[in-house]
């Protein structure tokens, strides 16, 4: 396997990510090497403010303080949070990749990093902590057609995506990842009570790939 | 028109119990005119009495800022209050119309669902992923309004 690709349960993920300005761009392509298709997150249900049209925000991302002072962020099930009951689980909505198939992506993050779910509105700057992340784990979630009872809905304002319902949605959701280690790369910590604990299986350990950009360095560096 | 109250005014359903915080008036409108719309359900009835005899205080608030999507909560006021004396619930009418644009529910069932919420267990004490199950109450009170005539629409002086 090449260092800087992924490959669990048939699903592979590519990324070059590069820092443009400032942001953080990832360029990505997931590939489906596996026998079944799967419905792979790529974007958040979202409402435009001025006219309430309904559309999907493909730009939408979690971002997170992981496991070894790790960033994950990407297109994957945020966490519920812990401290109050929500109304509407926000689940991403998913683009079908048949088996053998595979698309490209992008994703542009703004730097510094600050933690982000589509449960919490960002805070006022002094009630974030500042601190130094050691890599960034770039993170795809997706399911499987057939599992847990999924059922995979046509969404009437983004025609080439699905609304995904198992019978329990984040739990049968998996996630492919890729880490990039980072050095002086910032991200902003919340100090409410944000969840941090991702459901769902992992099923690929997080490996180095390389981000060559100002304060993140390539694995051999 | 009268200037708004700063604190949050209590409500005739619930035996005053129940709170809402006047972000502006068509806020205050739209969440008595869900208010009125539950109280006139058995189901509805019922949970304000719920609430009332909960003991507890539950305010209804706008979210500021709000969420990316839409979204409502309940909360305890004070995270550190095991027995919640006071729950907030966060929501607001106006991100749940009908039709609605990301197939939601309506705004009165949004409230709905958060007061039962309100006098349940405190957030925590469950498994933070497992999903939620529609409950008997909201059940009843989902049937029993969809044959209950909508209560006429509040006008603005």
């Amino acid at each position: 396997m090449n260092s800087d690709t992924v490959a669990a349960a048939g699903i592979r993920l590519s990324c070059q990510p590069n820092k443009a300005g400032s942001t953080l761009v990832f360029p990505y392509k997931v590939e489906n090497h596996g026998p079944a298709d799967v419905y792979v997150m790529h974007a958040l249900p979202s409402v435009e403010p001025g006219t309430r049209q309904a559309r999907a925000n493909d730009q939408a991302v979690v971002v997170l303080l992981g496991a070894a002072e790790d960033a994950l962020l990407g297109k994957f099930i945020a966490p519920l949070p812990t401290d109050r009951r929500i109304a509407m689980p926000v689940v991403p909505l998913a683009r079908r990749l048949p088996a053998g198939a595979s698309f490209e992506s992008r994703l542009a993050v703004p730097v510094p990093l600050a933690e982000t779910s589509p449960y919490f509105a960002d805070l006022p700057l002094r009630r974030y902590e500042v601190l130094e992340v050691k890599g960034v784990v770039f993170t795809i979630g997706y399911w499987v057609a057939g599992a847990d009872g999924m059922a995979a809905l046509p969404v009437e304002y983004s025609p080439d995506l699905f609304t995904v319902v198992t019978r329990r949605t984040a739990a049968s959701a998996a996630q492919v990842s890729q880490r990039f280690p980072t050095t002086r790369l910032q991200l902003f910590k919340r100090t409410d009570r944000f969840p941090r604990a991702v459901a769902g299986t992992w099923v690929a350990e997080a490996t180095a790939g390389e981000l060559l950009a100002s304060g993140i360095r390539s694995p051999a560096a | 028109m009268n200037a708004l109250p700063k604190r949050a005014a209590p409500v005739a359903a619930a035996g005053g119990r129940l709170r809402v915080k006047p972000a502006n008036p068509a806020f205050t409108d739209a969440v008595l005119a869900d208010v009125l719309r539950i109280s006139k359900t058995s189901a509805g009835r019922a949970l304000f009495r719920r609430v009332r005899d909960a003991g507890r205080v539950v305010t209804v608030e706008r979210p500021e800022p709000p969420t990316e999507p839409p979204n409502a909560w309940t909360l305890p006021r004070d995270p550190d209050d095991r027995s919640a004396t006071e729950m907030v619930i966060v929501y607001d009418p106006a991100d749940w119309p009908v039709p609605a644009p990301l197939g939601s529910l309506p705004s009165d069932v949004v409230l709905f669902g958060r007061l039962e919420d309100a006098v349940g267990r405190p957030p925590g004490a469950e498994d933070p992923q497992s999903e939620p199950a529609v409950s008997r109450a909201m059940d009843a009170y989902l049937r029993e309004r969809n044959t209950t005539p909508e209560p006429p629409a509040r006008t603005q002086p």
